[in-house]
């Protein structure tokens, strides 16, 4: 049985991950023209989070955005998993249990930059 | 359409599923055991960097369906040709040190992205650009390799069609974003790599560049000529008169050769290619 991670720990995931992007130089200039709002949200429980993407600097907080650019929606054990790199999100988009909504384009440059913070 | 190769009769088709990804693997399962050689076209099998092999899963899936007979993604002999073409137009005078060169993916051609470096072009490598949008110019092979080490071996997981433009897609340019990296194909006199990448994002008002590619259609050089490309270099060695992608030339080696594609040395390819007096194709829009 899995099970459900709290809001305060996608929190923490999201946080590392902020943190990954914003020291990683090579990221920042990648996505330096990249503006995105990203919808984080959890299919287990009431948990949503916006990630915003302004070019070179990555910031979260709690709350659905009204206008998400992209959408990032799981169970939150894997939400948790996946921001904190423990889990490569290749794998779960492929069987399902990840849903990414957005452009083709988009989805590809989030799994760069979580490979990139992460590694694979 | 049957042609004469090095002395033996050889019929080559072309069966195309636009696309689609089920009928791809019903038509291999039905071909397997009844052809010599199948090239797959429009996907590989493996992206090669260095010596390092990355599967491409839809692609292996594909090759896999395969039991009784050789199946290639012409990676394979790409790497073979597209360095002998390189340089061919070195000697040619057309590829100089501190040519400003734009290869539009070097994942896919890593033997002609070492053999541009080699010759001491200034060369950039879209890969990131065209894969992602990313406006992210590559500049050496060192971080080439560092990237492709980071990221290739769970991106090849990704459907194909995410990584490439396959079926009608491969057939249009993003208007939109051939403003936006209009610059980098503008600050490049070669334009080097797959014609469906550089199609992809191919701006108006080209001043002269060479284009150097695999295949092209008779569509393609007009686009290209109405672009303002100045000259087109085919890689791909034409047969009577017709020109065939990579993966068909490997097909047509191996049957030829009776080899299977992991016996099929580089040294094989090499000696048909001589005997075949192979030499890539150049056509000049704009007179010498």
């Amino acid at each position: 049985m899995t099970r459900l991670a709290t809001g305060e720990e996608i929190a923490e995931s999201l946080k590392a991950f902020c943190e990954g992007y914003n020291n990683n130089q090579r990221l920042k200039e990648m996505n330096r023209d990249w503006q995105r709002v990203v919808l984080v949200q959890a299919t287990d429980s009431q948990d949503a989070f916006t990630l915003d993407v302004a070019g070179p600097e990555l910031s979260f907080r709690p709350g659905a955005p009204e206008h998400p650019d992209l959408k990032v929606v799981a169970a939150s054990d894997i939400l948790a998993d996946l921001f904190w790199g423990d889990l490569n999100p290749t794998g779960p988009y492929m069987d399902g249990t990840l849903k990414l909504f957005g452009s083709e384009e988009d989805i590809v440059r989030l799994d760069i930059i979580s490979l990139l913070i992460w590694g694979s | 359409m049957e042609i004469d190769f090095l002395g033996q009769r050889c019929r080559i088709e072309r069966r195309g599923t636009d696309g689609d990804f089920e009928r791809a693997l019903g038509l291999l399962r039905e071909l397997d055991g009844r052809v010599d050689a199948i090239g797959l076209g429009g996907i590989d099998i493996y992206l090669r960097v260095r010596d390092r092999r990355f599967a491409i899963k839809d692609g292996l899936r594909l090759a896999e369906a395969v039991q009784k007979t050789p199946v290639v993604d012409g990676s394979g002999l790409k790497d073979t040709l597209e360095r002998e073409a390189v340089y061919y137009l070195r000697e040619a005078g057309l590829l100089t040190p501190g040519l400003p060169v734009l290869m539009v993916c070097a994942a896919d051609r890593f033997g002609m992205a070492e053999a541009l470096v080699e010759c001491g072009c200034d060369v950039t490598f879209g890969d990131l650009i065209f894969a992602a949008g990313m406006s992210y110019p590559v500049k050496s092979l060192a971080e080439l390799e560092d990237l492709a080490v980071k990221l290739l071996p769970r991106m090849a997981e990704l459907p194909f069609h995410m990584l490439y433009p396959t079926g009608s897609a491969q057939e249009s340019v993003d208007e939109k974003k051939a403003a936006l990296f209009a610059p980098y194909y503008r600050a490049a006199r070669v334009l080097a790599g797959d014609f469906h990448l550089i199609r992809r994002f191919l701006p108006p008002g080209l001043d002269g560049q060479l284009v150097l590619t695999n295949t092209t259609t008779r569509e393609d050089v007009e686009l290209l000529r109405e672009r303002g490309a100045g000259s087109l270099g085919t890689t791909t060695p034409e047969l009577e008169g017709r020109s065939f992608g990579t993966n068909v030339m490997e097909a047509l080696f191996l049957a030829y050769l009776g080899k299977t594609w992991e016996e099929a040395t580089r040294e094989d390819y090499l000696d048909l290619m001589r005997r075949l007096d192979y030499r890539p194709r150049l056509t000049y829009f704009r007179g010498r």
